[in-house]
């Protein structure tokens, strides 16, 4: 791929329009260092085959697809569109004119359109300009006049085979894939479309063909001011419970509130029944969350949005507003806020100030519908979009801790294709204390969930928290193309995360666990194998190859980092975080003669190999790389064991005290 | 009458050089000629027929000796139109020997400048302008 190439494409079956509209391309100004192409595609059997074959004959990361008819007027179209993609690489597609929100008829200009075009029409106008001025306006779809591209994604040539619908078909699946599609603002049109009747033959059928693929398997519903339904949950929380209904009475955008009293003995069933609000009061006693969120679900009429949420949560002013537009893009079934307890990875939220300063200042950052997409949700407070119901059904009713409860519904979703995301414009404050438990029955809830999860999904543990300090080790412009493999991907939270980051980036995934691979593979390329037998299941040359927490599990690490070699590209990385066998903790119980393996952590019983800061030297510099960097995860020290490293530090002449601090290694070694 | 028919019997009146009757004929069609791409083109130069034969000019249905070639004509005087409209006219010699060969009229040109240019007036002023120089000769 040229990332310094555009290259115009249209269908051509008029010579006199064909040299036209290539006569006002070779006017345009061309940036420093570009190149500029223009493929006139004869012959074409529809539009979507055109594209294609035009797609698939450039190497220009840019493309330009136009109709004959098109002829572009603003001499510096190019870069004004490259400086848009380069803002956010997370821009699939601009167009010229679009729709905000594409009408349920799938026509366009049944409903508000943006842009502007010169449209020469005998006795109009021929100014066409419609929406108002903001930068950028996101849109559900644009106008086939002119759809610019900086991803190569395919056109459904297999569904429309004429010359309707491929626009709002190729709109989708940009939306789908999660990219934003935008219109700027321009002060003049960009453009001047020479049209003038359309006969439409075969509009009407190709139009069915497209609300059957992209609105009957499941629309996104249009965003409302105050189409959200509240069901707050509470239990024994009588006080909290007041607190968080007088605050979220100055909530914007709640259209009813359902408290699901989970059996309070604490008096909240009678305040409740003196009160307005509409409630379920659990008189049998405490129920698991599946039952309890089902049974709101399955008694209330709720909004096209509804929040879960605990009492002594405090959603800010516009946050679930906020949670109820980011639902209306793409294909998010679930949007989060940030908490002091969720998503605050900088632990800059310390009290409510700094939360209202944090959402303050990053609002003014964050464009709206900005999200990052997430595999973990945060049960305390999280929205769905009512349609998901529709699409995945309700919650799995066994199961009772809720985030059991939401980690069954999240890998329902992934198998839909349905992501979370988190909204960087909202934010709320969580009155509990770390780790504070709400239930009694939260330990016992917990075992019984494990053994109905293990028997559904074939899994002991559901890692769906990305490895984002491996993800850091990641160092590449956000828009650059390349390949990662992460060998031992387990459910691809890590994959998903780099994804995000990078929307350019190809993901590939291996693993051992096939019911891990059967999710992972919604997410990424991956597949079964084990690296040990020294053989992978993929042809591709990767950039870097990511082992998180995983050789220490290899009986032959050596061998297995030496043919990575073989896998990366010239330069390429191997990213690795290996556990510390010389921390503390494990020299403490060794002086009291004790090695103890455990389920998790240093001396999980399945490590088969154990390194130390030598030997992970060793072993890299050994099978041909060069470590570029290493770091340390460091945790509290205890005074006895700050006593002990100093003690050892004595009797040492190759150690330092950094090595008996640092829990885990993260390593980045490049091939030589 | 159907768009074809319509249509057909245009194609017969410009081979008869029947130039009145294709103004009438559209004239009296005129919303069956509005919904054909090619017959809304020459409902909208009826106009500038009717401009030339009363200034008893040569008319631009007798300039051309099929509808097809009006149609080329058309498109091809909006293109240079347009090309001054932008700005982007890069060989004006060519636009003047177009404008003499085919013998366009100051009418046609007005006419298909108001129909397809954007920025009609800077276009009329560069067609003025240029008559005055003594450029372009219509």
């Amino acid at each position: 791929m040229n990332e310094k190439k555009v290259c115009f494409i249209f269908c051509s079956n008029d010579q006199l329009y064909t040299e036209e509209c290539l006569y006002y391309i070779n006017h345009l100004n061309i940036p420093e260092g570009y190149q500029v192409d223009a493929l006139a595609i004869e012959g074409a059997v529809s539009m979507t085959a055109g594209y294609n074959e035009g797609m698939q004959a450039s190497d220009a990361k840019y493309k330009v697809y136009l109709h004959q008819d098109v002829f572009i007027v603003n001499p510096d179209f190019i870069q004004d569109f490259i400086d848009i993609f380069r803002k956010d690489a997370r821009i699939g597609m601009i167009g010229m004119i679009g729709s905000p929100r594409l009408p349920d008829s799938g026509i366009m200009w049944d409903d508000e359109r943006c842009g502007a075009i010169y449209v020469p029409a005998y006795n109009k106008d021929p100014l066409f300009r419609a929406g108002g001025e903001d930068a950028l306006t996101e849109v559900e779809a644009v106008d086939g006049l002119l759809m610019i591209t900086q991803y190569d994604i395919p056109w459904r040539e297999d569904l429309f085979d004429k010359w309707d619908f491929y626009d709002c078909s190729q709109s989708q699946e940009f939306i789908r894939r999660g990219y934003r599609i935008v219109v700027p603002w321009m002060k003049e049109p960009w453009c001047l479309h020479d049209s003038t009747i359309s006969y439409m033959t075969s509009y009407d059928g190709e139009r069915q063909k497209f609300l059957r693929e992209y609105f009957e398997t499941g629309r996104v519903p249009e965003c409302q001011a105050g189409k959200i339904t509240v069901i707050l949950t509470t239990y024994n929380r009588k006080r909290q419970l007041k607190d968080t209904l007088e605050w979220l009475s100055g909530v914007e955008g709640i259209s009813n509130i359902v408290v699901a009293d989970n059996g309070s003995a604490d008096g909240t069933a009678e305040w409740l029944s003196t009160q307005s609000y509409e409630y379920l009061w659990f008189d049998e006693g405490v129920q698991g969350y599946g039952k309890l969120w089902n049974t709101v679900l399955e008694n209330f009429e709720t909004e096209d949005h509804v929040v879960f949420m605990e009492a002594g949560v405090y959603p800010e002013r516009e946050s679930l507003l906020e949670l109820a537009s980011v639902l209306c893009v793409g294909n998010a079934g679930i949007a989060n806020l940030i908490t002091n307890y969720y998503g605050n990875d900088d632990n800059r939220i310390i009290d409510r100030e700094a939360l209202t300063l944090f959402a303050r200042e990053n609002r003014s950052k964050q464009n709206r519908k900005t999200t990052h997409r997430t595999l973990s949700s945060n049960w305390r407070i999280w929205a769905v979009r009512k349609d998901v119901f529709d699409k995945i059904g309700l919650f799995r009713e066994e199961l009772q801790s809720p985030d059991n409860v939401l980690t069954d519904y999240t890998l329902r979703m992934i198998q839909s294709n349905l992501w979370q995301v988190v909204c960087p414009r909202a934010y709320a404050w969580e009155n509990f204390s770390r780790g504070e438990e709400i239930y009694a029955e939260s330990g016992q809830w917990q075992a019984e969930d494990r053994t109905l999860m293990k028997a559904s999904w074939g899994m002991n543990y559901f890692n769906l928290h990305p490895n984002r300090t491996l993800v850091k080790y990641i160092k590449e412009p956000s828009e650059r193309e390349f390949k990662v493999l992460e060998v031992g991907c387990d459910l691809g939270a890590t994959l998903f995360e780099i994804q995000s980051c990078y929307p350019n980036c190809q993901t590939y995934g291996l693993d051992i666990n096939e019911a891990a691979v059967d999710i992972a593979r919604h997410i990424a390329k991956v597949k079964y194998g084990n690296i040990d037998e020294l053989t992978i299941p993929f042809e591709e040359k990767f950039d870097y190859i990511i082992f998180g927490d995983v050789l220490e599990h290899l009986r032959h690490p050596e061998e297995v980092v030496r043919m990575c070699r073989e896998l990366l590209c010239e330069n390429g990385h191997i990213i690795a975080s290996i556990p510390n066998v010389m921390h503390i903790s494990v020299m403490e119980e060794l002086i009291e003669g004790r090695f103890r393996y455990s389920d998790v952590g240093l001396l999980d019983r399945t490590h088969i190999h154990l390194f130390t800061y030598y030997e992970i030297m060793t072993l890299f510099q050994d099978a041909g790389y060069e470590v570029k960097d290493i770091n340390g995860t460091v945790f509290a020290i205890s005074e006895r064991g700050r006593e002990i490293i100093n003690i050892l530090l004595k009797l040492s002449e190759n150690t330092e005290a950094w090595m008996y601090e640092t829990f885990q290694y993260t390593v980045k070694a490049q091939k030589r | 009458m159907d768009r074809k028919t319509l249509r057909e019997q245009i194609d017969a009146l410009f081979s008869a050089k029947k130039y009145d009757e294709i103004n009438e004929l559209l004239t009296e069609n005129k919303e069956v000629a509005k919904s054909d791409r090619d017959l809304l083109k020459v409902y909208y130069m009826l106009p500038i027929y009717e401009a030339e034969k009363e200034a008893g000019q040569r008319t631009i249905f007798s300039k051309v000796s099929s509808l097809e070639d009006l149609l080329e004509r058309e498109v091809r005087l909006k293109f240079y139109l347009r090309r001054i409209a932008f700005d982007i006219l890069d060989d004006e010699d060519e636009f003047y020997l177009f404008c003499r060969q085919n013998r366009v009229s100051l009418a046609e040109l007005f006419m298909v400048a108001y129909c397809n240019a954007v920025h009609r007036e800077k276009v009329q002023e560069f067609v003025q302008r240029k008559m005055a120089e003594g450029k372009l000769v219509v």
